[in-house]
């Protein structure tokens, strides 16, 4: 599948650290369309209601923080894994946190990898590179109808 | 991050199935030659492969960083059926699986991503891509903190 047929879904609540990955991605030539929402309180209020329609047509490939106020990211994953719509949804956490609880509450959660910010190299290029090899292999869930 | 251990690739398929086998020896040549330390163990069906995550092997694996590649169309148990009981497991539930498989349908996808696959990688007739296979390896052994079981 090609990374243009995907739509983006970074939820983050730092805007710099936000900027910085869409720069990195646009940089390295993904066109994706990205959407960012700043928590998992809007994420889940996006996916719940008025962008739900939006959002189901085309995969979704989510790139997720854990650490964010009002519904933190493995919150926003319990919600994710229990809607229809979306449970089946590619999640790749991109934390600060290299903490072994994190970790393996996340892969409880069944995420697709867990990527800590501080090791995707010195201009990030390894998220990049791991969106454009996974979505040059991976074929990407239907839509649902 | 690089890993200090080698990665270890979990290969559950069988040949007699659809004669269009992954061969597993083919991507540890291919990794070895992008410098990707792996380790493979093959498995004929869903069902050896559960009892011996469940027994010794399993044991040793949790100190390893692993990856399950799963076909689908498998005897006894096929790979849904394992995916389901993996997904139950307290502690495997935790594996990142990709599927590979020769089926294209929907309904196909959409079981295994229901059951919360990493993806779903579809092999050709007469070929699958084994560079781009290890070129996600490769990134993945890289870039991703693996569950720790």
């Amino acid at each position: 599948m090609s990374l243009s047929r995907v739509h983006l879904i970074l939820v983050e609540d730092d805007e710099v650290d936000a900027e910085f990955v869409v720069r990195v991605l646009q940089r390295s030539g993904i066109d994706a369309p990205i959407t960012i929402f700043r928590d998992g309180w809007d994420a889940q209020q996006a996916l719940r209601g008025a962008q739900r329609e939006r959002l189901a047509a085309c995969p979704l490939i989510f790139l997720l923080d854990l650490n964010m106020p009002r519904l933190n990211g493995l919150e926003f994953l319990d919600y994710l894994r229990s809607d229809p719509q979306w449970r089946s949804a590619v999640v790749f956490v991109l934390s600060q946190s290299e903490r072994r609880e994190d970790v393996v509450a996340a892969y409880d959660r069944q995420v697709a990898g867990y990527l800590v910010k501080s090791h995707m190299g010195d201009d990030y290029s390894l998220l990049p590179q791991l969106l454009v090899s996974y979505c040059r292999l991976v074929a990407l869930m239907p839509k649902r109808v | 991050m690089p890993l200090d251990r080698p990665l270890h690739l979990i290969l559950i398929e069988n040949e007699a199935m659809d004669g269009r086998a992954i061969d597993g020896k083919t991507i540890v040549r291919a990794c070895a030659g992008i410098e990707i330390a792996c380790e493979l163990t093959c498995f004929g069906d869903g069902q050896e492969a559960l009892a011996a995550l469940r027994g010794d092997f399993g044991a040793a694996l949790q100190m390893q960083p692993f990856l399950i590649l799963l076909d689908l169309n498998l005897p006894q148990m096929d790979g849904i059926d394992f995916l389901d009981e993996l997904r139950a497991d307290p502690v495997w539930r935790r594996s990142i699986v990709f599927v590979f498989t020769t089926s294209r349908q929907d309904a196909d996808k959409a079981a295994a991503y229901d059951r919360r696959v990493a993806g779903y990688l579809v092999k050709g007739e007469h070929s699958f891509d084994y560079s781009a296979l290890c070129q996600l390896l490769e990134v993945y052994e890289k870039s991703v903190q693996f569950p720790t079981v």
